[in-house]
């Protein structure tokens, strides 16, 4: 199928604006509360009992407190239904999903105890779920791109909304904390044996959280008029694969840096321009080294980068719109948080990666993750008018 | 591709098989791949018939690959169950080695998006890639957002799949100057 060079995009350049969001995460209940917590320099990281970790490398996590496993509803659902609780989302708005792989802990149960339904743990019941829990009339779509699945929702979203296709979007993004998942993670060799350090020189993995959170994109001219807050612009988003290994990175991080360039393109902005950098950091060697070297490759001079998972965990397809929203908290306190548990950092992110809060007076920022498979994406965030 | 045959419209090839539970040697004997792909025989099934998908739908866009060269080219991809089986096969092994130790070969597939990552480190294709599914499965859409990945500078092709239990198809969305 072939298009003639039409020129459309461009025609119409709609601006993004985010109106609304909200996270659940390891802290508890609310972004706010996140973001305390890191600006604490607390961490979440705790050991878990929800199963027998006994055989695996770790026992740490990042766990939401009171969510019931194997007991009723699935963990995804829990979360969803705390925060998107009392939340008021468009009718109209397009509703994405973005999610690893969903209710994982229904597959647990289908296979331990035989129980629920054929394909209950295939995403056609958390679309239905996330429907209703939105209160949207939209069905809604799965987006799933490993670890960067919900960068990649925002910036689909975001593009439609460029180009006019719809004037409203919500983007829902969740994973859990399963046996599955840590199981696997395991077997890879990819845990931490204590709470993960992301771009400290003694990184040696990441440690698996868990959360969920929403965003709600709008048309500026639509939230203006209906009198709605700029909490920020999704101005740029860019999209890579390295088409070099399933689950290591390229090495020289020029998969990840060609998403970088592109998320700028698309801002139509300069590298210079980036105040500062909401980095993936997962604590794993191969991610982290990575990930300093496509920095290194794009920018001219160190930005204040840090990483949120020292404190919450690497909560996987959600990670990336937590640590988006989260940002748009820099915008608003004049603070960049600190990178929680990095205490002496690696050579290449030493004179990036803060240990304390930052003072800043930040404009744009740049967010970046990346995933199995080679997926790479990258958002650039400016900041929006009064709440 | 169906239970039946593969083929290609553009190029009039349609070639029967006898099983598609068996398609492993397909691509070595029709000469389908250019050069061999790697660990094809521990894949899925559902990322072998991508792989192949895609080797079909390239040639069938005159859009030539190799080793050497990557393209600037996405994948995205939808189908009916996610990674269901995917994630039941390894879950099950798991359970059924006592809980204790998982396979990691089996666990890379259990993700949506899996089966187009093999495709795309195989035929070096580092555009976008991931997988996206509405309730009315429709592909027009995917096609849509293809094109507005292109429009902004995001790829200069895109794959869009659609993978199911009895057709799979590859559409190859590009740009004619």
């Amino acid at each position: 199928m072939f298009y003639g060079k039409t020129g459309r995009w461009g025609a119409c350049m709609n601006d993004v604006v985010i109106t609304g969001y909200d996270l659940i995460t390891p802290y508890g209940l609310g972004a706010d509360v996140c973001w305390h917590g890191l600006m604490s320099g607390e961490s979440a990281l705790a050991e878990l009992d929800r199963f027998n970790t006994t055989e695996f490398k770790s026992a740490m996590a990042g766990i939401i407190p009171g969510l019931s496993y194997h007991a009723g509803k699935s963990l995804v659902f829990q979360m969803l239904q705390q925060v998107l609780a009392g939340k008021q989302i468009p009718k109209d708005a397009k509703l994405y999903i973005a999610t690893l792989n969903g209710e994982m802990d229904r597959v647990e149960e289908k296979v331990l105890y035989d129980r629920g339904e054929p394909h209950a743990c295939c995403m056609t019941e958390l679309l239905r779920a996330a429907q209703v829990l939105t209160g949207v009339d939209d069905e809604g779509a799965v987006v799933s791109s490993a670890c960067a699945s919900s960068t990649v929702a925002l910036g689909l979203a975001a593009s439609a909304i460029r180009a006019g296709e719809v004037d409203c979007a919500v983007v829902v993004s969740c994973d859990p904390v399963t046996e599955f998942l840590y199981s696997g993670f395991s077997s890879l060799m990819a845990l931490d044996s204590n709470a993960s350090r992301p771009f400290d020189r003694e990184h040696d993995g990441l440690t698996i959280g868990e959360a969920a959170g929403f965003a709600v994109l709008m048309s500026k001219a639509r939230a203006e008029e209906e009198g709605l807050p700029n909490l920020g612009e999704l101005v740029g988003w860019g999209m890579s694969n390295d088409a070099n290994h399933m689950t290591g990175p390229l090495r020289d991080g020029s998969g990840l840096a060609r998403s970088i360039r592109t998320a700028l393109k698309v801002a139509r902005v300069d590298e210079k321009d980036i105040d500062f950098i909401a980095a993936h950091g997962t604590g794993t060697v191969y991610n982290d080294l990575m990930e300093m070297a496509a920095f290194h490759d794009v920018f001219s001079s160190p930005r204040p980068t840090y990483s949120v998972k020292g404190g919450i965990g690497h909560t996987m397809g959600a990670a990336g719109l937590v640590e988006a929203m989260l940002a748009l908290k820099t915008f608003e306190t004049g603070l960049v948080p600190p990178s929680v548990r990095m205490t002496h950092p690696e050579e290449s992110a030493a004179g990036w990666v803060l240990k304390k809060p930052q003072e800043s007076e930040a404009e744009y920022v740049l967010s970046t993750n990346a995933g199995f498979g080679g997926v790479n994406a990258s958002l650039v965030l400016k900041k929006g008018g009064a709440r | 591709m169906s239970k039946e045959s593969y083929g290609s419209e553009r190029l009039g090839l349609d070639v029967e098989y006898a099983s598609r539970a068996t398609l492993r040697g397909l691509g070595k004997e029709d000469g389908l791949f250019a050069y061999s792909v790697k660990n094809f025989g521990r894949f899925p099934a559902i990322a072998q018939r991508a792989c192949y998908v895609t080797a079909l739908a390239m040639r069938d866009a005159g859009l030539d690959y190799s080793k050497e060269q990557k393209q600037e080219i996405g994948l995205l991809g939808m189908d009916e169950y996610g990674c269901e089986k995917a994630n039941m096969d390894y879950f099950q092994d798991y359970v059924d080695g006592g809980r204790s130790m998982a396979r990691a070969n089996l666990f890379i597939y259990t993700l949506p998006s899996s089966p187009l990552a093999e495709a795309a480190v195989h035929f070096g294709l580092q555009g976008p890639l991931y997988y996206y599914r509405r309730q009315d499965s429709k592909v027009d859409e995917l096609i849509s957002i293809a094109r507005r990945m292109i429009e902004e500078g995001q790829a200069d092709y895109v794959m869009v799949y659609e993978l199911s239990d009895t057709m799979d198809r590859c559409h190859v969305v590009g740009v004619v100057d």
